[in-house]
């Protein structure tokens, strides 16, 4: 039998069709899951088969969607036993057809938004695909996924587990997006990185609604696009699913899905095989056009991608530790909301990638760049440039990367490239490659243009087409030689001509000069005028944004004028907000903290700290302004959201202290652990709690939420808190509030353990053994504040 | 069986609700002491306001609650699923079409109602990523988008039990973890109204809802539409 790979080059292939449709109109219970219908049933199951290829199935899939270890014991068996069907079906039938393992979604949500890690995920599939090792099926066909997250998990372990060839099909809504918002250019993206074979949409909608959907799939993927709608859209009959287009209707419009051209073509939910039948006929006719490599290169995040090389694009560099003390804290600290802070506003700014760097010398790169990428990925809707020297880190960060991320940087040396392709193979990943090597970086745009051919060569050898690779010519100071800058711009051109990518830290430029801006944003214009396509600056430099946008309005590119309008209505807003700050010294910081006013508190501090010291300014202020606003809370002259804010101001205030007061001056020693407990994701409460202790000067450390209570004894350890706040919202999670209170209570037996939530009463509380029952975040912060004292 | 997609402008948000949600009375919301209802047409919060605030910290705010309540809506994508069920009595037990409930609340709520809904209604997890969005910049922001967020599924869940039940309708919407009725009831509904597939809906092992604002409930129907 031709290989299915090597088939599909050659001729459309036909899926079968519903496999759950069908057998409930054949015994199947409802509420009951097809699956259990291979015990039950065998010969309905395989009557069901042998139907589907007489009626001209190339491919069959083994009724196995829901089998995994979360619903069933024994996965091995229940795998076994569906494919042994699929089997004899085909041996029945007598003549040559492939068999495609099919699993589906395993009804959990992935963390952050559900409970489910993505490793566990991972290991979920992984047993699934183990258990068919041998048993002689033609391809893996991951189906009806509605998570992004979750295909990736899947896939990782389809690939990682077997060499059969993987198919993925995702449920694309009316919307033409997954359920958690991934459209089909990003699926594209992600899923031809990690090298499935075949992408495609199954379920959800009928063969019109799919269209569009199989447009977008068809003008991105380089690999054959399956599409096996529904036959039509639901309705309800007498307590029956009804689908309301018939095989001919059906046939029709499948054959106008063939002409757009796509490559593989079947049924889902409502088709039968009279359905597969007449759309045999139907497409029989039309002309086959095999897939296409496709020349665009894109990358993606977790719900949208970008294509590189059309218009330029600015990639965000401020999350680099390198000479920025505030993230080198936030980053030591595990304080990953600075970091969102400075990805959001990125992204505000006008940033269309965001580099993340997190290496410090202290601080253990591999969890911490994991961490980042999977906090950022979750809120943050801009494709990640994962920059890091350590390939242990790469693979970490490309692993978990939802989407199909850059990758910064392999240089030209051997090396470089032996350790970073395999995981561009693996992981999918746009490259930025760096044109120097063993050597250094070559003085002449010629050395730098033959480096960026070599690696481009030596990528073909790990199978990675040039489309893939962004060439960084690098910039050197023109400080130190007169020559720098014109060889960069020289090389960029040079790339260019080629049909290479390019890609430059524009600000490298400067170093050592006075106004480094002025000459970095001149650097930026030339550079853009001579095609670069991605480059990496800060996009809150007004002067480099001028710079872009300028560009964008004189280049020609759709739209850039607009652009342009549009960066200047915006700007003048802010110089009016400007001017109305420069009101601000009227006001003291007391005032400020008192009206939730952050950004004026924080200004009022900076200019404070020239003629006080943190703590006087911490006594005199803060606190006793804190005090006034906690005091009209409770006499219910102000309300939970202005002591929010009230409490925000403070901490700015705080934040510019602790940047500019040598360390032992402030005090440092009271220390706070917080924690949702095991099982609990919502995090609202204790972030408030967070919120208001921080702004009273304590030095929280924020476990998050759904935490095992080894996590809190160890951060208790190394933090030397004395104070442990454990919330629990649900009364489902108040059974692992207790045990973590037992647990934490017979190892550590001095820290004070406070506890509150919604579901929280006092009795309950004393009943557990917690020191302290905290109603609300003041409270809390009050009785804690007695016990200090 | 009712599958109905809804316009995140078309949700009402009850003011009583934001204020309860928010911690803070009524009159910092309306300037006034009477409750309405807002929607689409003025599609603001505040009107003018008297309180015991000062002046600036209203302004903060209500600016703060006027744009928060913008972006809830964009990030929103209303719906619900609903199934029409008889209900039937065995013992102590209510039979409401395939699921089985044990619940003296919910016995003596319904005890002169001959028919229920089955519903499940989500904001989608566009909301989630937004509160958590919000919440990792500002405690406060997050605060007030999670709470608007929350009003704003009930005002799902009043529009869907409205459109089911009829203009005039009168029914009692009763909600998994409500008196004694088991939160593990959540996963029956979601599961016979197809809601995993139709919604998105998951569950977590503590029998959490994802997306988080999402609301699964029995609708007891005292008085409908006669065409219901």
């Amino acid at each position: 039998m031709v290989d299915i790979l090597e088939a599909i080059k050659q001729r459309r292939l036909i899926f079968d069709g519903g496999t759950g449709t069908v057998l409930q109109k054949r015994g199947l219970l409802s509420g009951e899951a097809p699956e259990v219908m291979n015990r039950k049933a065998r010969d309905t199951v395989m009557k069901l088969h042998l139907e589907y290829l007489t009626a001209g199935a190339d491919i069959i899939k083994t009724n196995t969607f829901g089998i995994n270890s979360l619903k069933y014991e024994n996965v091995e068996e229940e795998i076994s036993l569906a494919i042994g069907i699929a089997k004899d079906a085909v041996r029945e039938y007598g003549r040559d057809a492939y068999i495609a393992y099919d699993v589906g979604p395993t009804g959990r949500m992935l963390k952050p938004f559900g409970d489910l890690d993505f490793e566990d995920a991972v290991e979920i599939y992984a047993r699934n695909i183990r258990a068919i090792d041998g048993l002689g099926v033609d391809v893996i066909l991951i189906e009806t996924m509605g998570d992004m997250y979750e295909t990736r998990a899947a896939v990782l372990a389809a690939r990682e587990n077997s060499s059969l060839p993987v198919f993925v099909t995702c449920a694309f809504g009316t919307d033409a997006k997954l359920m958690t918002g991934a459209d089909p250019a990003a699926m594209v993206a992600m899923l031809e990185g990690l090298g499935v074979s075949a992408i495609g949409v199954n379920c959800a909608l009928g063969p019109i609604g799919m269209m569009g959907v199989a447009c977008e799939l068809l003008k991105y993927s380089s690999l054959p696009v399956i599409v096996n709608p529904n036959a039509g859209l639901p309705r309800v009959e007498n307590g029956e699913s009804v689908y309301d287009l018939s095989a001919d209707e059906f046939a029709e419009q499948m054959a106008k899905i063939c002409s757009l051209g796509a490559h593989i073509v079947g049924g889902c939910c409502g088709t039968t095989p009279l359905y597969i039948e007449r759309m045999r006929d139907k497409v029989r006719d039309i002309q086959y056009i095999p897939p296409t490599e496709k020349s665009t290169l894109l990358v993606s995040s977790y719900t949208h991608a970008l294509t590189i090389g059309d218009t330029p694009m600015v990639v965000g560099e401020r999350i680099n530790p390198t000479g920025k003390p505030r993230l080198k804290t936030a980053l030591r600290e595990g304080d990953m909301s600075y970091i969102l802070s400075l990805a959001i506003s990125q992204e505000e700014h006008g940033a269309h990638i965001l580099d993340v760097n997190v290496g410090l010398a202290d601080v253990d790169e591999v969890s911490t760049m994991v961490r980042a990428v999977k906090e950022i990925q979750a809120v943050v809707d801009l494709p990640l440039q994962i920059d890091t020297g350590a390939p242990e880190v790469m693979a970490a960060a490309m692993r978990v990367y939802c989407g199909k991320p850059l990758v910064n940087s392999v240089t030209g040396s051997y090396e470089s490239m032996d350790r970073i392709f395999p995981l561009v193979k693996k992981y999918g990943g746009a490259v930025i490659a760096l044109t120097m090597d063993e050597g250094g970086i070559p003085d002449t745009c010629e050395g730098r243009v033959r480096i960026a051919d070599r690696i481009v060569l030596y990528a073909q050898k790990y199978g990675i087409d040039k489309r893939e690779l962004i060439f960084d010519p690098l910039a050197l100071t023109v400080a130190s030689d007169c020559r720098n800058a014109r060889i960069t711009l020289d090389t960029v051109k040079a790339l260019k001509e080629k049909g290479y990518k390019c890609s430059l830290g524009v600000s490298n430029v400067s170093f050592g000069l006075p106004r480094r801006d002025v000459i970095n944003s001149a650097f930026y214009s030339a550079l853009l005028a001579h095609g670069l396509d991605l480059a990496i600056i800060n996009p809150e430099s007004e002067g480099m944004m001028d710079a872009y946008y300028s560009h964008l309005a004189l280049s020609g590119v759709l739209d850039g004028c607009e652009a342009y309008i549009n960066r200047f209505s915006d700007i003048q807003t802010d110089m009016m907000a400007k001017e109305q700050s420069s009101a601000d010294n009227v006001q003291s910081l007391a005032y400020t903290i008192e009206k939730g006013l952050k950004d004026r508190a924080q200004r009022i501090c900076l200019d404070m700290l020239s003629e006080n010291t943190g703590m006087d300014i911490i006594n005199n202020e803060i606190i006793p302004a804190l005090n006034r606003v906690g005091e009209l809370y409770e006499a219910k002259k102000l309300y939970l959201p202005n002591l929010l804010m009230s409490a925000e101001a403070a901490n700015s205030a705080f934040t510019v202290i602790r940047e500019r007061t040598p360390k032992n001056e402030l005090d440092e020693g009271r220390r706070v652990v917080l924690a949702t407990v095991k099982g609990d994701i919502h995090d609202i409460g204790k972030n408030i709690v967070k919120l208001v202790f921080e702004s009273y000067g304590y030095s929280v450390t924020d476990l998050g939420r759904d935490v095992d209570k080894q996590t809190v004894l160890s951060a208790l350890r190394t933090t030397g808190a004395h104070v442990l706040g454990l919330s629990a919202l649900m009364t489902t999670t108040l059974a692992s509030m207790e045990e973590t209170v037992k647990y934490v209570r017979e190892e550590m037996p001095d820290v004070k353990i406070m506890v509150g939530g919604a579901v929280l009463t006092r009795t309950y509380a004393d009943k557990i053994g917690a020191d302290i029952y905290a109603p609300d975040a003041l409270s809390a912060v009050r009785m804690i504040e007695e016990l200090f004292s | 069986m009712y599958y109905n997609k809804l316009s995140s402008e078309d949700i009402i948000l009850d003011e009583r609700e934001i204020a309860a949600r928010l911690g803070v009375p009524l009159n910092t919301l309306t300037g006034e002491d009477n409750a309405t209802l807002i929607g689409e047409h003025n599609g603001t919060l505040v009107g003018e306001h008297n309180s015991t605030l000062t002046d600036e910290h209203n302004t903060a705010l209500t600016g703060d609650y006027d744009a928060a309540l913008k972006d809830v809506r964009q990030a929103a994508a209303p719906a619900y699923v609903a199934e029409r069920v008889r209900i039937m009595r065995e013992g102590n037990a209510l039979i409401l079409g395939k699921i089985r409930v044990e619940s003296e609340a919910l016995s003596r709520a319904s005890s002169d109602c001959e028919y229920a809904y089955l519903m499940c209604a989500t904001l989608g997890i566009e909301a989630d990523r937004l509160i958590m969005r919000r919440s990792g910049m500002s405690v406060a922001e997050g605060f007030v988008i999670d709470a608007l967020s929350d009003a704003m599924i009930e005002g799902v869940c009043d529009f869907a039990e409205r459109e089911l039940c009829g203009e005039g309708y009168s029914s009692i919407r009763f909600s998994p973890g409500y008196g004694d009725l088991p939160l593990s009831v959540g996963r029956e509904i979601v599961s016979c109204l197809n809601g995993e597939k139709l919604l998105g809906v998951r569950f977590t092992d503590s029998d959490m809802m994802i997306p988080k604002k999402t609301v699964s409930a029995i609708i007891c129907i005292k008085t409908e539409k006669s065409n219901g």
